[in-house]
Formats: C-alpha cells, structure tokens, sequence
C-alpha cells in the first residue's frame, strides 16, 4: 500500500507528511516542541491532557490537540500562537487545582514532567485557588507506593498496564473531581510488578519504594546497559552514585524493548548487594574452605590445572549461558588453546540445546531465524511450551499488541499456566511434553496438500521424513495432546493462511518436554511450509538466559567452534588455531550430559564451573553432586556461595550483571552492549580478567581489548548457512500420566533461578518457599492459604508455604525449581519428563 | 401516557427505567443476587476478552439485582476476561449503576431541567427532610433510599419522582408526604418475618 503523501504548513513552513498519521507524531519529528502529559508512544491517542494544542487556521476549528487529530492535505497549522501558549498554561493551572505543591521535597523532583512543563509556561504565577480532595496513599503494596492526590489522572499507568501489559491492575473509578485512580476493589496491587506505571508517570503519584534516594537526579550517574536476565537483551537506564545503584529504568527509545521492563529486570538487581555475595577467594584446607589471598587462590588454581595437562587427565569446563560473549568465547579458548581440552559446554543450557541439536541440523544454522520485529508483524505466531508471559515478558508485550492492534493470529501450544490464553485463537492446553505429537500431527496433515508436498520435495529428506509422518494419525495424536481431530483441523488451516509465520520456542528448565525434539519439529515444520527462509517467517528459540545465543557464537559448546563452526571439522580447526597460534583439540569434547557421569566415575582431573551450580540447579538425573565430589579438583567461578561452590576446591569471586562489560547475544541475534553500570561490592575481577590471568600463569596470553574484538570479528561471521534438511521423525511416544497434580516448576514472572532468589525485592512479591495451588484444588485437598504443605513424589518430599493462586490451572501446582532442599526441581527425577506430585497437609 | 394523564393530578406510570415492581427491593445475599449471578454465568461470551459486553451485562445484572454488588463485578470481571477494576470503573462512573442494594423504595428524583425548573429543588428538599436521607444514602432500616437520576423523561408530568420504576408526576408537598406516608406503610405490612433484621 503506497503512502499518501500530503501538504501542510506548520509556524510558516511548508512539509509533507503521510496522511492519517497523528499530528504530533509530524510535528515532533519535526523538532518542533509540542508539550504532553499523557501521551505515549505505544498508547492509542488519549487526548486527556490538552497540553499539546495547537492552532488550526485552515478553517477546521480552532484549537485541536496535536495528539488525536490526523494529518490531511492542506493543513495549517500555529504550534506557538499566543492563544495556543495561554491554553496550555491555563490547562496547567487546572491540573494544578487539586495538586499538592510540595515539588522541593518530592521524590520526584528534578525528573517531574508535570513541574518541568509548570516551569516552562510560568504558572506558578497566576496559581488559581486550591480545591483539594484529600485521596489515601497506598502503601500497602510491595515495590510500588501510590500517592493519588499526586494524581494528574492522566491514564498513563491504567492504559500501559492495559494496552502494554495486558494486565490491567489499575483503573479509574468516579468521576469528576473524585475521580482516582483504583486498583480492583481497592486492593494492594495484584499485578506483576513491571513498574512500566512507575516510569509512566509524568507527576509523582507512582514511586517505586526500592528507587527513592536520598541522591537528586541531576547528582546520578547514567549508564546504558543490557539486562542480564532473560534472553530478551532489554535495554537498561542505570543510574547510579558512587557506584551504587539508584534507580532502573528504560527509556522509550530503548530498543528491543521501548521502555518496557519486566519486575526482574527493574527490580531484581538488589541482589547484587546481597550479604551472601563472595567477597573474596576461598580455597580448601584440611577438608575446609578458608578465605584465601588472590594470589594463593589463583595459585592453587593454575597448579591443579598444570598438574591435569601434564598427567593428561581430562579437564571439563562448564559456563554459565549468562557469561558475556567475550568471557565466553575467552573460557572456550582458556580451554581448548591453553588447556588444550575439547571438553567445554554451558551445561545443559536448554536454549542451547534447541538451537544446536534441534535448529540446527534441519535449517543449517545454529541461530533463531526470525527476530522480535518479525514477532510484531507476522500474522500467524504459534508459541510452544510455555507462556513467554512467564519466562520472556518482553515477547509477551508483543504479541498482546500485535494480538490487540493488529488481529495478529496466535496459536498456544502448553501444558502449563500462563496468562495469554484469552489472546489466543487456538489456545492448546496440551498434555505435558506432547509439543512434538503436536507439530507432526501438523506436519502429518500439511503434508498431504499437494502444493506444499511438491515444493517440500526438493528439500533433503522429505521422503523419508513424510514417511515417518505417517504414524502420527489424527487418533494418535488426539491421544497424546488431548487436542481433538477438529480442533487440529482448524490449527492446519490457520498455519496453511499464514502469510508470515513465527514459530517461538520457550525454553527454561521444569519445562515438560524435551526442547531439542520441539525445536527440531518446529523447524522442519517451518521447512514444509517454505518459510524458513522467508523474509519475516521463521523460527524464534527463546533461551532461558542471557547469553544462550551468545554462547554458541561464541563457540563454548562441545561440538561447536566459534561462529558456529562444527569442532568436527578440521578447516575450521585450522582456521583457530591460525588466529590463537595453538594446536586445538579434534572435537567434539563431552557434553555436560556426559561429562558429569565420567566426573562421578572418577574420570575428571579438573572440573571447572562458572556461574554453574549443578548440585543445586540441574536436575537429580545429573547426579551433580556425585560428579562433583568424583572430580579431583573442582574450580567454581560464582558471586555466591553456592551449594556447588561449598563441595569446590577452590572458589573464585567475580562480578556479576550490571558490574560488567562485554557483550550478550539476545535471541534474535543482536549484540547488545553490557557497560559497568554499578561497582561491585568488594574488588572482584570479571570473568574474563580470571581466564586472563590463569592463561597468563599457564605461560599464555589470552587477547583483551581491541584485539579481542578483532578475533571475534574474524571468527563471529561464521560460515554460510547449510541448506534445510529434514530428520527422521521418532515414532510416536506413548501418551504420558500420572496420578496427582502436575508439578510446574518452570521459570516464573518473578525468578528464574538460582541468582534471584538473593533479591529482597522479588522475595518480597514471591516468596520462594511457597507452591500456587489453584483454588480448586485446594478446595478438594482442604489447603488454606499460608498453610505449610508438603509435595510428595515417591520417596522425595519438600515443605512449602501454599498459596491460593487463582492463575494456576487446575491440576497443577506452581513451586520454584531447584533441587535441593526447598524447590520444586528436588521432586523431578528428570528435567524431561511431566512431574507429578501429591500435596499433603502437613497437620 | 394518555391524555387522562396529562389532564393534572398525580400520575402513576413505569418510567422505563428500571422495571421493578413496587413490591420489597432485595438485600444482599437473597434470591435475586444468586439469579444476578446465574445470569452472569449464563452470559453469552465473545471469542476474545472486550469491554463491547459490559454494558449490557451491567444493565441486565442491574435489573435483576437492584444494583451491582462488588462481588458480582469480580465475576463479571472474570466473565468478560477484563480485571475487576476495569468493571469498577464503569459502574462508578455512570450514576443509573450502585454497587450496594437500594432501599426497599428506590426513590429516584429528577434531575432534568423541567422538573429542575418547576419550583427549583424544593422536591429534593422535602424528600430529604421527611426521610432524613442525603444523595445516595440508604435509610437505616432499609426501606428507602434516595438517588438523583439525569432525567427520568417524564417532563410533561414534572416535577417526578420515581419509585422502584414507577413515576409519580406533579408532585405538591403534600403529594409528597402522602406517597412516603403510604410507602411506609405498604412497607410496614408487606415486610416478611424475619428478613433483614
């Protein structure tokens, strides 16, 4: 559709610009100052404050509002007419009827938008008498206290947390001059704590309790980073003083993620003052771990490994998929060039897996194919697994407004609870871990259209896999997903109309199901229907830390180089050890999965782990804590103490987050910059300064810096992609039960793992000791709110608090994961298979 | 209405507004909240979450309950797939809706400019001084409450005043004091045993 093109005329000059579209939008690209107050890029036009008016002269009426008046040929229009300078302070004096005027000791001072506009058109001056009503403040909810006489009832924060957020905790009720904003019958907020309202706010009715400093604004020092949560690679406002932590934000114009953050990535850096964080080494002496100098640490450190290369034992190092792309791709070189080991992974990193064993045999490359822009604007998306909701709260943003705005298509295939149900077209609450059935019962039926059958033919493999199709029958998989013949008929038809089509895969441990054989279907899937190089289609895996995508470019996998090479072939090989000027080790080396049996069996010299914690964070199956006490020496590189880190030989402290530099590969493949924004409390090296200097004491130099970046230059670019292939399908699995409540100890809006749980701020809005149980459930089971109640699966139990959850489905139960002693991941003997529990009151 | 009815004298007819009868309004947790909430569950839904039904079921839950208690919000709320403040601030926002039950005569007067016109606001007035009750105020013994309505549509036969949906036009004070005497009455004699002691 071609744009359409018009005249006006602005202050005496004239422009184009695309009918229809709102006129301040023109104006401000226009550089031209146009006041608002309630205005907000992502909203749909409100036109409530009145502050940017302008001038009509074309005949049209007088003053209109900028804001909700749209652009038409012929056009003129007076943006600083005297008139339209006078309404704006007059509507200001307005606002400032019922406004208590206490800006020198607000919290807001200095970064009001109501007083920065009060100062600007001089009404302080002509005041008009006070006509207050007296409205509570509301400090009952945690993170955010609300001050509603503060209130300019501008809507920002009811219309995000409704447009944006698709939560809707807040509204307006009355009206008139007793009208206020209200959250549903008057309650403490029940919402998730994105604080999207806080920063909304032009006034100071909305504070963010951790954020209220005795440090002004203009004293901070700001730095633009990355969040290191989730994979969405958020842009972070850091603002600091002295190096401590003021406030989070995100600035509209952040990108991917346009001012929006999720309670993590707002809240959740607390932790890093924590009073658990490791302040120095510690290093084991007579049994015991002792606080240690660096230099003994560092010591103890590269002996043990000198001591492993020169015996030749086997030395496996396993890094966190939140490790910078610099730090890892320094770790995997430390590794294989120094140590001269092929044994190194990010531990079963479960986005990594999906992309290197699922994505990547069928399309070619190790790497989501489609971006979050892609998200937006495609009209078919199908999300597997789990509600991004929970684990990706930016990804959920877009599809509520690309849902909302667009009529976007959205198919929903999980088992466990989340919020975008409603959204949905085809909302799937399938059997746990029947994604796969799924997908080829799809597949199975797409297949059988001719067109797509023909074009599909000159793909590798399509024979084969078209007949391994063939057992996954309409019965079959009604059988396995619990999605009847009907309902998948219309799924087919949706995926058939598809123009554009983003395939998302949510991945994050406690997930049912295996997510290498979902990414895998999902790719072939996309391969069948021509999309998986198109333009705008494709797939998105969504890892469930920071780095997953970085990882893998990075190359610190077992059957990867740098670039997404395969370590199996001896050009790439030749190609690293040109540019590290080491020999490097025929790959592929173990894999977590097997290098932490071989530990256990007494096979591993030096086992080193960064920011891994297997004996509290990976499932039983692991056996971690047998792997780590079977290795001889075992290095942990942690900011705190972790269950892992108490079994270490030597453990080494280092800065985490915001304290770091570097880079991070979010999931859709942008390189997103990490600048230190705050100081860490105690001097700890960064990651890679660790590698460095043990290189260093090794008789090797690591590259830093510009030449650093010049490697990773020559080796990110990696190879051309292979062309899509298609795999065998496995036969159909027998469909999965259990008796009890399912476990649902996937990632949650509020922790995702081991590290938040140091936050006071996310313990303050989710306890970890607690389990959701639907109110169902806890009906028939006779659980009350607050009740401690134990999970039993076999011989395993673990005591939590309960809390009656009216977002839990019936049938399941909500408890964090980890596998010691108060998470739900200590009930799973697997991290692949559906967990069922039974839930008993403890009196 | 008829010609007999625009001849003078009080004049009785359903205002169209709400069609109670003059009988005894509810008071929470009786019969007609529980039919309200059946009607709630039995609302026909959209394929996707929308305010486009709100009003209609507002209105409907409005008329068969006498008001919209907030615990019938939460369900509508969950319903119509919105939060329950976004049902909260509708009914706050038009005055047709209340979220506690009336009195067991609604008494609803005019706020139309002719019955604003005819003699000022002395109905407003006199109504308050025989029950004692302000704007949106329920009697304590329950058996009346007193509301202004935008305009009851009733402005040949001003000033009006409404009760439980039927009009009583061209009221005099001693018209009045007449029909609040008599509702009491009615009140009085028709109240069942035991019911909101």
């Amino acid at each position: 559709m071609s744009k359409d093109i018009v005249t006006i005329r602005v202050d005496g000059l004239e422009g184009e610009a695309e009918r229809g579209r709102p006129l301040l939008a023109v104006l401000r690209e226009w550089g031209i100052e146009v006041p608002t107050l309630c205005h907000d890029d992502r909203l749909l036009p409100y036109g409530g404050c009145r502050l940017c008016l302008v001038a009509r002269r074309d005949g049209a009426g007088a003053l209109v509002p900028a804001c909700s008046t749209a652009v038409e040929h012929g056009m003129v229009i007076d943006t600083d007419a005297p008139e339209v300078i006078a309404a704006r302070r007059r509507q200001l004096q307005l606002l400032l009827l019922d406004h208590p005027m206490e800006c020198p000791v607000c919290v807001r001072r200095g970064e009001c938008r109501l007083q920065d506009l009060v100062l600007r058109y001089g009404v302080p001056d002509a005041q008009l008498p006070f006509l207050r009503q007296p409205k509570p403040r509301d400090e009952r909810s945690p993170l955010i206290v609300r001050d509603p006489e503060k209130c300019i009832l501008c809507c920002r924060c009811v219309r995000l947390c409704d447009e944006v957020q698709g939560v809707a905790a807040l509204g307006v009720v009355e009206r008139g001059l007793s009208a206020r904003i209200a959250t549903s019958l008057d309650g403490p907020l029940d919402c998730e704590f994105c604080g999207q309202c806080v920063d909304a706010c032009p006034a100071g009715a909305l504070v963010a309790r951790p954020f209220t400093s005795e440090v002004p604004p203009w004293q901070r020092t700001v730095t633009l980073t990355t969040c290191s949560f989730c994979s969405c690679g958020c842009e972070l406002t850091v603002e600091s003083h002295e190096g401590r932590l003021q406030q989070v934000r995100a600035s509209l114009d952040a990108r991917p993620n346009a001012g929006k953050l999720c309670a993590k990535g707002r809240f959740g850096w607390d932790l890093l003052g924590s009073d658990e964080r490791l302040t120095q080494p510690l290093v084991r002496r007579e049994g015991r771990l002792h606080p240690a100098s660096w230099k003994e640490a560092l010591s103890a450190t590269t002996a043990a490994l000198h001591a492993a290369r020169d015996r030749g034992d086997a030395i496996v190092g396993l890094g966190s998929t939140r490790l910078t792309l610099e730090d890892a791709y320094l770790f995997q070189r430390l590794l294989r060039s120094v140590l001269g080991t092929p044994h190194v992974d990010c531990g079963p990193g479960r986005g990594v897996r999906a992309l290197v064993e699922g994505v990547l045999p069928v399309l070619g490359v190790p790497r989501s194919t489609a971006s979050f822009a892609d998200l937006a604007a495609s009209d078919v998306v199908m999300v597997l697994r789990a509600d991004p909701t929970r684990t990706h709260p930016l990804v959920k943003t877009e599809l509520i407004a690309a849902v909302r705005r667009r009529g976007q298509r959205l198919i929903l295939a999980q088992a466990l609870s989340g919020e975008l149900g409603p959204l949905a077209e085809h909302d799937l609450a399938i059997a746990p871990g029947s994604e796969v059935a799924l997908l080829y019962g799809l597949a199975r039926q797409l297949a059988g259209d001719p067109r797509l059958a023909a074009e599909a033919h000159a793909v590798e493999g399509f024979d084969a896999w078209r007949e391994g199709l063939a057992s996954y029958t309409t019965e079959a998989v009604a059988a396995a997903t619990g999605v009847t013949a009907e309902t998948l008929a219309k799924v087919v038809e949706t995926l058939r109309d598809a123009r554009a089509l983003v395939v998302v895969v949510v991945t994050g441990h406690g997930i049912p199901g295996d997510e290498v054989a979902v990414a895998r279907a999902a790719s072939e899937l996309l391969v069948l229907l021509g999309r998986s190089g198109q333009a705008g289609s494709g797939i998105l895996v969504l890892g469930e830390k920071a780095d997953a995508q970085g990882v893998v470019e990075a190359g610190m996998h077992p059957a990867l180089l740098p670039g997404g090479r395969s370590a199996g072939d001896p050009e790439a090989r030749a190609l690293c050890s040109s540019l590290w000027g080491m020999p490097v080790p025929a790959g592929p080396g173990w894999s977590a999965r097997e290098a932490l049996p071989r530990s256990a069996a007494g096979e591993v010299g030096v086992l080193y782990l960064v920011g891994r914690d297997p004996v509290d964070v990976w499932p039983q199956a692991f056996a971690a804590r047998a792997a780590v006490a079977g290795a001889s020496f075992v290095i942990v590189q942690d900011a705190f103490l972790t269950e892992t880190a108490r079994a270490a030989d030597v453990v080494l402290p280092v800065a985490i987050l915001l304290e770091r530099e570097g880079s991070l590969v979010n999931a859709e493949g942008v390189r997103r910059p990490l600048r230190r924004a705050v100081r860490p409390p105690a001097a700890v090296p960064l990651d890679g300064e660790l590698f460095g200097e043990i290189a260093a004491r090794l008789g090797a130099r690591l590259p830093h810096g510009e030449a650093l970046e010049r490697e990773l230059a020559s080796l990110l670019a990696g190879p051309a992609p292979e062309r899509p292939r298609f795999g065998v399908p496995p036969a159909p699995s027998a469909p999965v039960s259990g008796t009890g409540l399912l476990l649902d100890a996937a990632p949650h809006l509020f922790h995702s793992g081991s590290t938040t749980r140091h936050s006071a701020s996310l313990n303050e809005v989710a306890p970890v000791v607690s389990v959701a149980i639907a109110a169902a459930d806890a009906r028939r089971l006779g659980v009350v709110e607050g009740e401690t109640v134990s999970l039993v699966n076999g011989d395993r139990e673990i005591l939590l608090r309960a809390h009656v959850d009216r977002r839990v489905r019936a049938g399941q139960v909500v408890a964090l994961w980890n596998s010691t002693s108060d998470g739900g991941g200590a009930l799973a003997p697997d991290d692949d298979a559906p967990t069922y529990v039974e839930v008993r009151r403890s009196r | 209405m008829t010609q007999r009815d625009l001849q003078g004298g009080a004049v009785s007819l359903p205002t169209g507004v709400d069609r109670n009868d003059d009988g005894a309004a509810p008071r929470p947790g009786d019969e007609r909240e529980d039919r309200a909430r059946v009607a709630v569950d039995d609302f026909p839904l959209d394929p996707r979450p929308s305010r486009d039904r709100l009003m209609p079921l507002l209105c409907l839950v409005d008329e068969i309950a006498g008001c919209v208690p907030e615990s019938i919000q939460e369900r509508i709320a969950g319903r119509l797939g919105l939060s329950t403040v976004q049902v909260q601030s509708v009914v706050s926002f038009y005055p047709a809706f209340r979220s506690s039950p009336p009195g067991r005569f609604r008494l609803q007067i005019c706020a139309g400019t002719m019955c604003g016109a005819s003699p000022a606001t002395w109905l407003l007035d006199a109504v308050t001084e025989i029950t004692g009750l302000g704007m949106g105020e329920v009697s304590d013994d329950g058996a009346f409450s007193l509301e202004l309505r935008p305009c009851l549509g009733a402005c040949a036969v001003a000033p009006a005043l409404g009760v439980n949906g039927r009009l009583h036009g061209r009221m005099t004070p001693g018209l009045v004091r007449g029909l609040l005497r008599e509702l009491r009455a009615r009140d009085r004699g028709d109240r069942p045993r035991g019911r909101n002691a």
